[in-house]
């Protein structure tokens, strides 16, 4: 996960008690192994709403008062990723999580029960998640009290692993032999930093399109459906003459517009790879700042574009009646054409939309590549965790067959193990079409370079272009010049 | 009293500034030395200052800015604010020398201490209850005078808000009183941190929280008597912990001796209202109050003996 400051994701409204993410997905539970094509409406048991601290210390309690002294082996990982209880012959150890939004009632929290249960000689504690978790996830690092596994922003895992925050877990990954061809390799591989394993991914959420099909064909639009996600054709090119189409009344009261390309990090990863930028927003080395080059440029400048000269594109700051209105709520009103998105909203839009209009996935469109940048669900184990054995535990069974289903039936996110993937799909019939295409992107994945100081970085350039690019008060080259030198300087630590 | 849009442009001036000036590559050039021995001296000294919430990297270089130009004035030395973006980054600037002088919380100046012997300089002074400058806060444990909760155990099982896990007042001093009272500030009460002390005690008085971990002036704060302008009464103090330390001013080890008191003598200009002040957009101000620091006190490790035995108790690793 990036910017959530971007729209309002299902996730944080899960976070906020508004939402309950079996409100927003049908829970359809199936027999163990592969997806069926079809799947049972099932009933799901909904406990009543108490603390989460409450419901793991519940289920960990037949655990408490085992008065065997013998420390545990972490369960071994039997191939497919099934995790297997340890034996039944060691005394109770604690765990504590810590995620950066509510878990309650979300598939976090149903993986997090489904281990207590079956690991019942840890004593699971998910503690509550701070206001404003960045700041106050570094202040327990500091001071030396983390929580044993804490959610961390994947583009912030190299700081704190180059500054010595973190746990190596490379040790862990050998001794129980995990194998990286059962993994999505990019997602596996990105933690690595001079032999070294620093943060655990358990999924993915790509970045898909998803469109209103019903605008296409009222505007009699061909839409963009496809049943892979690299087909012939569905250029850049057709995507703005789809977009021109599609947009109404662009400077009116209530406009509908073609398309919505967020400005977080995604788009600028994706549209940077895609227009020929092979190395995205940095280098290779995470010391220069590519976006800045004429040809990061020239990508950033045509995705602008979209508003600032073709008119097709929700404007940054786009406002009715005096209040903002963002491109989900856009979307969902059926006054947006095509929403390029990390499919954390697929939640939010599945609630969301009604019958008034049909709704499909579709691949990006391409340019010299056809990729998508991904958000990584991804934890740590902080240097000064006090229980690093059960919290390894807990992460490889969240990344195991059975978290994976869990994660990928609810739609929640593309399961990290290759295994578990095809979880993530919808029965026929049901909105949108196409979710295929999200898991098959995965083969499509373009990463950030990770740097020693993304986020110092990514402060200094992403206000200038928020307040001067991307509302059209000057050139993306204007803005981009202005900030390269002090973007790069931070790259390497001097700003 | 400026407003926050004139601040945020400023500060976005100062960033992209002090980049085109070429400062980083002096920092480069004379910033981290491995291994720099006692008595070193150097091109260009380079201070972290008090740090906001993470993110906010421009306001923490606005208000760096002017605290720099200050020092360096005041030492005949260059000086260059480097906010390093929380403070686990500022304990490892001091450690690996890319920091010379660093405001850390009194905590996390007891871990610098033990990890790379840094040295205590000064300690803050913040407004205290009446408005007068203290160096230390008066913690407190407030519940709602209605919930039922008559003393610290019987916080067992309950919600407690805290500020902060380096904050003396907000977490560290409160849970200690837990822990000496029976309970276990991290099993035996379900902790949950809050932006600051006010909201702390904002989750309490509106029922979201069982108990409050704050300081004591907090309940004077326009945001608590906004949400119950009888808070005072509607909440009760279990305890009141006295002597819970604000930030301290650290220099790193191995400073050379004439140039650690010249910067000693510059901090204790600064703390003077007359002196340590700077003018934006035409108004002038003193430069610590920009993070609500009302002045600077001498300081020695001894000073955050309590500190360090509350600290300990609850399992901070700390000598």
């Amino acid at each position: 996960m990036r910017e959530r400051d971007i729209d309002v994701t299902a996730t944080e409204q899960l976070s906020n008690g508004g939402l309950n993410v079996f409100d927003l997905v049908q829970y359809r539970p199936r027999p163990s192994g592969a997806p069926t094509s079809g799947g049972e409406a099932g009933t799901l048991h909904r406990e009543p709403q108490r603390s989460r601290r409450w419901v793991m210390r519940a289920l960990g309690a037949a655990a408490v008062g085992v008065a065997s002294p013998v420390v545990l082996a972490p369960a071994a990982c039997a191939p497919g990723g099934q995790a297997k209880p340890a034996p039944a012959t060691g005394g109770v150890q604690e765990l504590t999580f810590m995620d950066w939004s509510s878990i309650e009632n979300t598939p976090t929290e149903t993986v997090l029960k489904n281990f207590q249960a079956k690991f019942s000689h840890i004593r699971l504690q998910v503690d509550p998640t701070p206001q404003d978790y960045e700041t106050k996830m570094r202040a327990l690092i500091a001071a030396g009290t983390p929580s044993d596994i804490h959610r961390i922003n994947d583009d912030y895992v190299r700081a704190y692993a180059v500054n010595g925050l973190l746990l190596d877990l490379m040790p862990y990954i050998k001794r129980d032999k995990v194998r990286r061809e059962e993994f999505f390799e990019f997602i596996y591989d990105f933690p690595i930093h001079e032999g070294k394993y620093w943060a655990w991914s358990t999924g993915n959420q790509p970045r898909p399109l998803f469109i209103n099909k019903t605008l296409f064909q009222n505007a009699g639009v061909q839409a963009p459906l496809f049943d892979k996600w690299d087909p012939a054709g569905w250029t850049w090119e057709d995507m703005i003459a789809a977009a021109q189409k599609l947009t109404k009344d662009p400077t009116g009261e209530r406009p509908t517009f073609g398309v919505s390309i967020y400005h977080d990090t995604g788009y600028e990863q994706t549209f940077l790879v895609n227009f020929g930028v092979e190395d995205g927003i940095y280098s290779k080395d995470g010391k220069r700042f590519v976006m800045a080059t004429p040809a990061g440029i020239e990508a950033i400048q045509q995705v602008v574009d979209l508003d600032c000269k073709l008119r097709v594109q929700r404007p940054f700051n786009h406002r009715e009646g005096g209040a903002g209105v963002s491109a989900n709520t856009l979307f969902v009103q059926g006054r947006l054409g095509m929403i390029f998105s990390p499919v954390t909203n697929l939640l939010t839009f599945r609630r969301d939309i009604r019958d008034n209009f049909d709704w499909s996935v579709a691949p990006v469109p391409k340019k010299a590549k056809r990729m998508t940048e991904g958000s990584l669900i991804v934890y740590c184990v902080p240097k000064d965790a006090k229980n690093p054995d059960p919290a390894w535990q807990l992460l490889n069974y969240m990344a195991s067959d059975e978290g994976g289903r869990v994660f990928g039936e609810t739609l929640f996110y593309v399961p990290v193990r290759k295994s578990a993937a095809p979880f993530y799909r919808l029965p026929a019939g049901d909105k949108p079409e196409r979710v295929n295409l999200i898991v098959e992107s995965m083969n499509f994945n373009t990463a950030v370079n990770y740097t020693n100081n993304t986020e110092r970085a990514r402060n200094i350039y992403r206000p200038e272009l928020e307040r001067k690019a991307y509302i059209c008060a000057e050139s993306v080259k204007t803005t981009l010049d202005g900030v390269k030198k002090a973007v790069e300087d931070a790259l390497v630590g001097a700003f | 009293m400026i407003s926050r849009r004139t601040r945020r442009s400023v500060g976005r001036r100062a960033v992209l500034r002090a980049g085109a000036l070429g400062l980083p590559a002096l920092l480069v050039a004379c910033g981290p030395q491995a291994g720099a021995g006692p008595g070193q001296t150097r091109k260009e000294y380079v201070v972290a200052p008090i740090l906001g919430a993470y993110g906010r990297l421009e306001e923490d270089i606005s208000r760096g800015q002017p605290l720099a130009e200050f020092l360096a004035r005041e030492t005949g030395l260059a000086v260059r604010a480097y906010p390093p973006g929380d403070y686990a980054r500022s304990m490892i600037g001091l450690k690996d020398g890319s920091l010379d002088f660093a405001f850390l919380p009194a905590l996390l100046y007891l871990r610098a201490r033990d990890e790379s012997g840094v040295e205590p300089m000064f300690r803050t002074l913040r407004p205290g209850v009446d408005g007068r400058p203290v160096a230390a806060f008066a913690a407190m444990i407030a519940v709602r005078a209605d919930s039922g909760i008559n003393s610290v155990a019987d916080l067992k099982g309950k919600r407690v808000v805290a500020t902060d896990a380096s904050d003396a007042a907000g977490w560290v001093m409160p849970a200690a009183h837990l822990k000496k009272n029976g309970l276990d500030p991290f099993r035996d009460v379900t902790v949950e941190y809050r932006r600051d002390g006010a909201d702390a005690l904002i989750q309490v008085l509106n029922r979201k929280a069982d108990a409050a971990f704050a300081a004591r002036q907090d309940l004077a704060s326009d945001a608590v008597t906004k949400a119950d302008p009888d808070a005072a009464r509607t909440l009760k103090l279990l305890a009141t912990i006295e002597g819970a330390p604000l930030e301290v001013v650290t220099a790193r080890r191995g400073l050379d001796s004439r140039v650690l008191e010249k910067f000693r003598a510059a901090f204790k200009n600064l703390a003077d209202p007359q002196k340590g002040v700077f003018t934006r957009d035409g108004k002038t101000q003193p430069i610590l109050a920009q993070w609500g620091v009302s002045g600077l006190q001498e300081a020695k490790d001894a000073d955050f003996t309590a500190l360090r035995e509350a600290a300990k108790s609850i399992g901070i690793k700390l000598k």
